[in-house]
């Protein structure tokens, strides 16, 4: 066999075998990695959240997918009635990528009832700042039949001064998440009825 | 006994921090606390144990032209897994390490063992030479670790052991803190060789 042939060909056989190892191993992990995620990123947040919910949302989470996509929502249940969702949604166009949103609905109003940022990518001081809760206290009671949008690109929010980008990624963290509410609301309560039951 | 020897090397003359000064970017960087020190030692070993036994495995079939181009993918497969078993099963200490899990990949320990060491020895060899300097890149890291995380909290692993009327220097746990550490260490191993050496003549 000749040099390059053999070159080429060990490279190959060792790119593949990794690739393979790597694959099996995240898919074999994946499940475990997701639910040490929900413990300690999700767990704290979904806590201040859904702060004083009667069940423990993290143990109702229902996984929903729907337009091909898979949405862990956490729910708020009280006198057998689901009152309040929160759920996780990436924010595009943010300044070091996507910015992940949580957002909690409150179903009876149909109005924003809380917002938190879990995993962002901004720059620390400047961009970091638009994932403070007290910036965040903004959503709040926004309308969701509505398009969630910055008052620059015709909405009702504020970006903060500064973090424009990074205000902007969380406006589209928080609309699709909304968006995401009103059109599957009925098939969300479905479904996490269908499992607490 | 030779396998003794190369197992006892990654402590006294290949110490990595402190006698071969490789390695430097994790020593500085996570060594707030002692049990981070232990955490990135242990992640280290571990690549540096199967990257050596595959090296050193492979060591007649890959080819010299692209030896360092599958040395790296077969470190940087052992790191990703690393991450994804850290992420399983460890995950505060994940979040504490952040991005200088996936920067073991460019370790130069590792770089440097499978290129020196297991690419030219065999298995045997190779798997106790990367247990051995592991180990000391452990042990250094923890020590750095525990001192800076004594003198800047007042703990140790995270235990409280200087009591409340201890003012900590909080110096010690932010960045200048590690340079002056590890300066401090280098400065008191140098001494002591020297003094070693003195008495040995």
């Amino acid at each position: 066999m000749n040099e390059i042939t053999k070159m080429v060909l060990v490279t190959t056989v060792i790119c593949v075998f990794a690739a393979a190892l790597l694959a099996g191993l995240k898919q074999g992990l994946s499940a475990r990695i997701a639910r040490q995620e929900d413990y300690y990123v999700r767990g704290p947040v979904i806590q201040e959240l859904l702060k004083g919910s009667p069940n423990d949302p993290l143990a109702d989470k229902v996984i929903i997918e729907l337009d091909g996509e898979e949405v862990g929502v956490y729910p708020w249940i009280e006198e057998g009635k689901v009152r309040r969702i929160a759920l996780e949604r990436h924010g595009k166009g943010g300044y070091g990528g996507d910015v992940v949103v949580m957002t909690a609905v409150d179903l009876e109003t149909d109005r924003i009832y809380g917002v938190r940022v879990t995993q962002h990518k901004e720059t620390p001081g400047v961009g970091s700042r638009a994932a403070d809760p007290v910036y965040l206290k903004r959503y709040q009671k926004l309308p969701i039949n509505q398009e969630i949008r910055l008052t620059r690109d015709g909405g009702q929010v504020d970006a903060l001064s500064g973090a424009t980008r990074s205000s902007t990624a969380i406006a589209d963290g928080v609309n699709r998440a909304a968006q995401f509410v009103l059109k599957h609301e009925e098939e969300i309560v479905k479904r996490i009825l269908e499992k607490k039951m | 006994m030779r396998i003794i020897r190369e197992f006892t090397k990654g402590f006294t003359t290949e110490l990595t921090p402190f006698r071969l000064v490789l390695g430097l970017c994790p020593t500085l960087a996570v060594t707030t606390q002692a049990d981070n020190g232990l955490g990135m030692g242990l992640a280290t070993t571990f690549v540096l144990v199967c990257s050596n036994v595959l090296v050193s495995l492979l060591r007649h079939i890959i080819p010299q032209k692209v030896r360092i181009a599958c040395f790296i993918v077969m470190i940087a497969t052992f790191v990703v897994a690393v991450e994804l078993l850290m992420q399983a099963f460890f995950y505060p200490l994940y979040q504490r390490l952040g991005i200088f899990v996936p920067l073991i990949v460019v370790n130069c320990i590792i770089l440097g063992r499978a290129e020196a060491f297991a690419s030219k020895n065999p298995v045997m060899y190779s798997a106790v030479d990367g247990l051995g300097i592991g180990l000391g890149f452990t042990l250094s890291l923890t020590v750095l670790g525990g001192i800076r995380e004594l003198l800047g909290t007042g703990a140790l692993f995270g235990h409280p052991l200087l009591g409340a009327s201890f003012e900590p220097f909080g110096f010690m746990i932010k960045a200048p803190g590690a340079f002056v550490t590890l300066g401090i260490l280098l400065f008191l191993m140098n001494l002591l060789t020297s003094l070693g050496r003195k008495r040995a003549h």
